[in-house]
């Protein structure tokens, strides 16, 4: 049983202390994959892991056994959900903060964050599942069955999704590295 | 680099900068009101119940011998001790909750 299982059942049991160390372990991560998901958007990213996290005190019930962090991640996708559809989903590219364009002047990728922000870039062209669930399991970890639970879609309907990101990723960074070095 | 190395890479750290006492401190909040609603609706059904039924009749000698024990400075002292476990209790759930 890893230790975040253990504090959600320490939690569930009705330890508040528990729960407050969950929060530090995992407020990092949930926050950037909101970050990622909300295009940058700092804000909106961190009011949405604030709800996930209380939503998730409020169901802490319900948590049995498995990957705590997978399940925090199903609760801030359903949140992410709910918001882009009450912003109608297309503004919540005017609400990015990051900049999604990569202009001719750009260097070439030398470094990690010159890198990291090539692929910021290219991840804010995706559609929101294809962000979601090349997030989950590449950058965070999860396995697939974990991330499909947590996007509440079926396992092959998570691969296509992944497939489809990554050639359209592949497409879009090769793109920009041709400009770069031209 | 290739582009599953690219994507393998962990997303970077994001300060806390008081987020988690944020959410503690909303945790809190959300307890404290939990039990200001439970204490209500105990209040508002016992009242409800004072109203409605005919209490005297029902409880008769034993609300004479509760009141009765009331005086009694054993039964008394067991009653406060026992309000002060739950106070203190709920206390320290609470220190806990911001000293995590």
């Amino acid at each position: 049983m890893s230790e975040s299982e253990w504090l959600a059942l320490e939690a569930a049991k009705g330890d508040p202390a528990a729960f407050g160390r969950l929060v530090r372990q995992h407020q990092s991560k949930l926050r950037g994959f909101l970050l990622r998901l909300t295009k940058g958007n700092g804000a909106l990213a961190d009011d949405l892991a604030q709800e996930s996290f209380i939503e998730a005190y409020k169901k802490i019930g319900q948590f049995s056994s498995g990957n705590f962090f997978g399940w925090l991640c199903a609760i801030a996708w359903s949140r992410f959900l709910m918001e882009a559809r009450k912003r109608k989903l297309e503004s919540l590219d005017e609400l990015s903060e990051a900049g999604t364009d990569f202009s001719d002047d750009a260097p070439e990728p030398e470094n990690a964050s010159l890198i990291r922000h090539d692929l910021e870039s290219a991840m804010a062209q995706l559609a929101p599942m294809q962000r979601a669930a090349l997030t989950m399991c590449f950058a965070l970890g999860l396995s697939n069955e974990e991330a499909a639970e947590s996007l509440k879609i079926p396992l092959g309907t998570l691969k296509s999704h992944i497939n489809r990101g990554r050639a359209k990723l592949e497409v879009l960074l090769g793109e920009w590295r041709k400009v770069a070095v031209s | 680099m290739n582009l599953d190395e690219m994507l393998s890479q962990p997303l970077p750290e994001v300060p806390d900068n008081g987020f988690s006492d944020r959410v503690v401190l909303r945790v809190k909040a959300h307890e404290r009101r939990k039990w200001i609603e439970i204490a209500m609706i105990s209040v508002l059904a016992a009242a409800v119940a004072c109203l409605l039924l005919p209490i005297r009749a029902i409880v008769g000698d034993f609300a004479a011998s509760i009141i009765l024990l009331g005086y009694s400075p054993t039964f008394g002292i067991g009653a406060a001790v026992l309000a002060a476990t739950f106070l203190v209790d709920r206390l320290w759930s609470e220190r806990q909750l911001l000293q995590f």
